[in-house]
C-alpha cells in the first residue's frame, strides 16, 4: 500500500522469534517528513516491527529501505546514525546521569577509537537535544531517580543527539498524564515538521488521530490496513481489530478524531443517562468505600479478544451504560444495567 | 477529595522522583583525581621500595634512579643497589602491574557482562589461567607460559559463560554461580598437578598459584607484563565510548550503533590475553578486579573514558601496597597477597551483594 512521497519502504518484511511469527509479511511504503502511526491492538507486533526496522531484532524475510537504501544491510553504525529508536522502559544499573544518558546518542557519531571527552560540537547537540525534550532542567539528576515520564522524555533526547533523520518510538506517552501525553505528541509533529520521519507505536486511537499525517494498522503481525487516520480509523476497521464498537466524534478544538469506545454488549447511552445513573454522594457512604472507582481487574491486558482493550479502557465508561451504586453489602461495585 | 462518592487520594507529583545526590564529576574532577593517583603510585613506588628488612630510605632511591639516569653518583653500596634494583623494584612494578591491569579487566567485564560482580578471579579466568601456567611450568616449556595462561583464562571465561547460559541465562547471580563452580575446578587442578609432580614442600608453590603472590618476579616477566598492558589496554580505553553503550542492555547498544556480540568477545577476548598474562607472573590475585572499578565509580562517575584509567590507576597503587603489607606484615614469613586483598575485597563483594538485594 503506497503513500504519498515514499522515503522509508518495507517489502515483505518477516520475523519469526522461537518459532512464533510476529510480524508476517509487512509491505508498506511511508511518507517522509511525517508522523506515522503503529496501530494494533497487545501482540499485534507493533514494537518487533519497530525494532526489526532499526536493526535490534533480526529479520527473517523481507527488506526495508530508506530512500532506495538497504537499511538492513548497512553497518550498524551508519544506520545509527541515520535512524534513533525509542524502547519502552529503559532500564540501566548504572548511576547515569541525565545528562550521561542523553551524551550516549553520540555514540555513533564518535570515533570507535578515540582518547579525550566528547567534542563542542556532540556537547551543543546533548543540550540542544535536552532543551528540545525539555529535560533540561533536570540534566544532573541520577537517571534511576526520574519518573517514568521524565524518562520517556530522556530516552527522546537521547534519540535526538543521534540527529536521526527516522525516528522510531515504541508507546511513547505510556505511563505519562494527560499533559506530558500531550507535549510528547506536540513535539513529535513539530519534530515532523521540521524534516524528521516519526514512527510512533500507539495504543490510544484519538492520539493517533490527533497527531498522525498516516497510520498503519497491525494485527496478528500481519499489515491490516494504511493510509490518513480518517479514512484508516473506521468504526468498521476499529471493531474488526480491536473488537470494540467506536462512534467518531469531532474534537471541539482541534476538530481531529476522537474515538468513543464500548464494549459491543453495551446499551447505547439513551436508555441510561449517565448523570442520573450516578447516586449523589451522601456522607454515610464515604468511609465504605475502599475500593476504587475503576476496578483494575476490568483492564487486564490478558482478557480475551472482545473484551476492553488495554489503553482505550479508560474512556466512554461513564457514558457506556455501567453504573456506580453501592450495593447490599455496602461495597462500591460495578454493575451493568440488564 | 471526594469525587462520585469516591475518596481519592492526592498524588504528590513534587515527590515522585527522589533527588539523587548530584554527583562529583565532570572532566575537572577526573583530572584532579588522575593526578593526585599518578602522584600517589610514584609516591607508593618510591616509598614501597624502602620497606623491608633491609634499611633503605626515601632519599637512597631517588638517589639511586636519579644515578641510573646518569645526573648523579649514587653513594650506595653494591648491595644496597641490588636490593633496591633486583629484588625489591621489580616486585613493586610488578604489583603496579598487576593491580592495574586485574582492575582494568574488572572494570571491562563488568561494562560487558552487565554483571556488578564481574572480575576475572570470580568468573574463573584466574584459576584457569593459574591451570594453563602450572601445565607448562610441569612441562618445562617456560617460553609458552604467557599463551599456556591466556588459553587457559580463555577456556575459564567460555565455560562460566557456557555454564551459565546453560542454567537459563546470564544474570548476575548465575554467572557467578557458574564462576564458583569454574574457579574452584580449576583451583583443583591446580593443586593436583602441583601435588602430583613437585617432590618435597609443594604447598607453598600451591598457595602462591591459588592466592597469588610476586616474589621472585624478575624485569623480564615486568617488562612483559607492561607491554601487554599497554598493547591490550590502549584499544580498551581508546574504545570506552562503546563501553558506555552496554548500560542500557544489547538492544540500546545495538541501536546506537555497536556490533554487540563482536565487541563483547573482543573486549573479553581481551581480558583473558590481560589476565593470562598477569596470573602467569602473580597466581590467581583476588578481588582488585571487583572493587577498584566500584571504588572509581563513587568518584568519577560511570563513564568509562575515565572510569577504565582511574581503576587501574587506585588498581596499581593498591596492589602495591597489599604485597608490601604482604612481605613485610609478618617478615620473615610471607603471606600470599591474595589473602591481603581477600580481607580488603571480601567485605565489599558481601555489602555490593547485600545492595544488589535490596533492589530488587
Amino acid at each position: 500500500m503506497a503513500l504519498a512521497h515514499d522515503e522509508l519502504t518495507v517489502e515483505g518484511l518477516t520475523v519469526e522469534l522461537g518459532g512464533a511469527s510476529i510480524v508476517r509479511q509487512v509491505s508498506v511504503s511511508l511518507p517522509a517528513r511525517a508522523v506515522i502511526g503503529v496501530i494494533g491492538p497487545n501482540g499485534a507486533g507493533k514494537s518487533t516491527f519497530l525494532r526489526s526496522i532499526a536493526g535490534v531484532v533480526p529479520v527473517t524475510a523481507g527488506s526495508v529501505s530508506w530512500e532506495g537504501e538497504d537499511l538492513l544491510r548497512m553497518s550498524s553504525r551508519r544506520r545509527a546514525r541515520l535512524l534513533a529508536l525509542v524502547e519502552q522502559n529503559a532500564h540501566t544499573e548504572e548511576q547515569l546521569t541525565v545528562r550521561e544518558v542523553v551524551e550516549l546518542g553520540r555514540v555513533p557519531h564518535q570515533p570507535v577509537f578515540r582518547f579525550g571527552g566528547s567534542t563542542p560540537e556532540d556537547l551543543s547537540r546533548v543540550t540542544r537535544a535536552m532543551d528540545i525534550a525539555e529535560c533540561s532542567q533536570f540534566s544532573e539528576r541520577r537517571y534511576t531517580t526520574l519518573s517514568g515520564g521524565q524518562r520517556q522524555r530522556v530516552g527522546l533526547a537521547r534519540a535526538l543527539a543521534q540527529e536521526p533523520r527516522l525516528l522510531l518510538l515504541d508507546e511513547p506517552t505510556n505511563h505519562l498524564d494527560p499533559h506530558a501525553e500531550l507535549s510528547i505528541l506536540r513535539l513529535l509533529r513539530t519534530l515532523a515538521d521540521e524534516g524528521t520521519t516519526v514512527v510512533t507505536a500507539l495504543h490510544d486511537l484519538s492520539h493517533a488521530g490527533r497527531v498522525c499525517d498516516a497510520v498503519i494498522v497491525l494485527r496478528d503481525g500481519a499489515l491490516h490496513a494504511a493510509g490518513d487516520p480518517v479514512s484508516v480509523l473506521t468504526p468498521d476497521t476499529i471493531r474488526r481489530v480491536y473488537g470494540v464498537d467506536a462512534d467518531v466524534l469531532r474534537h471541539p478544538r482541534t476538530s481531529a478524531p476522537v474515538f468513543a469506545l464500548s464494549l459491543p454488549d453495551e446499551s447505547p447511552p439513551d436508555e441510561c443517562p449517565p448523570d442520573e445513573a450516578l447516586p449523589e454522594a451522601s456522607p454515610r457512604d464515604e468511609p465504605l468505600l475502599d475500593e476504587p472507582l475503576l476496578d483494575e481487574s476490568l483492564l487486564d491486558e490478558s482478557l480475551p479478544a472482545g473484551s476492553l482493550a488495554a489503553g482505550v479502557g479508560g474512556q466512554g465508561m461513564r457514558s457506556s451504560g455501567r453504573t456506580f451504586v453501592p450495593n447490599a453489602s455496602s461495597h462500591a461495585r460495578w454493575s451493568s444495567p440488564t | 477529595m471526594i469525587v462520585n462518592g469516591t475518596r481519592l487520594r492526592l498524588v504528590n507529583r513534587a515527590g515522585t522522583g527522589r533527588i539523587g545526590r548530584p554527583p562529583v564529576r565532570g572532566p575537572a574532577v577526573a583530572a584532579v583525581v588522575g593526578c593526585l593517583l599518578v602522584g600517589a603510585l610514584i609516591v607508593s613506588v618510591c616509598t614501597a621500595v624502602t620497606l623491608g628488612p633491609a634499611d633503605i630510605t626515601v632519599a637512597d632511591v631517588a638517589a639511586s634512579i636519579l644515578s641510573r639516569a646518569g645526573f648523579a653518583d649514587p653513594g650506595l653500596t653494591m648491595i644496597e643497589e641490588g636490593i633496591i634494583w633486583d629484588l625489591r623494584m621489580p616486585r613493586v612494578l610488578a604489583a603496579a602491574l598487576v593491580g592495574a591491569g586485574l582492575a582494568l579487566c574488572g572494570a571491562v567485564m563488568q561494562a560487558t557482562t552487565r554483571n556488578p560482580l564481574a572480575d576475572p578471579y570470580l568468573l574463573g579466568l584466574s584459576s584457569g589461567a593459574s591451570v594453563g601456567a602450572v601445565v607448562v611450568l610441569l612441562i618445562g616449556v617456560q617460553t609458552l607460559l604467557p599463551v599456556a595462561a591466556f588459553i587457559g583464562a580463555m577456556v575459564a571465561l567460555l565455560a562460566t559463560l557456557g555454564l551459565a547460559q546453560l542454567a537459563g541465562g546470564l544474570t548476575p547471580a548465575r554467572t557467578i554461580l557458574a564462576g564458583v563452580a569454574v574457579s574452584s575446578l580449576g583451583g583443583a587442578l591446580t593443586s593436583l598437578l602441583i601435588f602430583w609432580h613437585a617432590q618435597g614442600d609443594s604447598y607453598r608453590d600451591i598457595l602462591s598459584w591459588l592466592m597469588g603472590s610476586l616474589s621472585g618476579v624478575g624485569w623480564s616477566q615486568v617488562a612483559m607484563a607492561a607491554v601487554v598492558l599497554v598493547v591490550v589496554g590502549a584499544p580498551i580505553a581508546a574504545s570506552a565510548r562503546l563501553l558506555d553503550a552496554f548500560a542500557f542492555g544489547d538492544a540500546a547498544a545495538q541501536a546506537l550503533g555497536v556490533r554487540v556480540s563482536t565487541v563483547r568477545w573482543l573486549m573479553l577476548a581481551a581480558t583473558a590475553v590481560l589476565t593470562g598474562v598477569l596470573v602467569s607472573m602473580s597466581g590467581a590475585i583476588g578481588f582488585i578486579g571487583l572493587v577498584l572499578p566500584h571504588a572509581a565509580r563513587l568518584v568519577v562517575g560511570t563513564g568509562y573514558r575515565t572510569l577504565l584509567p582511574v581503576s587501574a590507576l587506585g588498581g596499581a597503587v593498591l596492589l602495591i601496597w597489599a604485597d608490601t603489607a604482604a612481605r613485610t606484615a609478618f617478615d620473615p614469613r610471607e603471606l600470599p597477597v591474595g589473602i591481603v586483598t581477600a580481607v580488603i575485597g571480601a567485605p565489599i563483594f558481601a555489602l555490593l551483594l547485600a545492595g544488589r538485594r535490596e533492589n530488587r
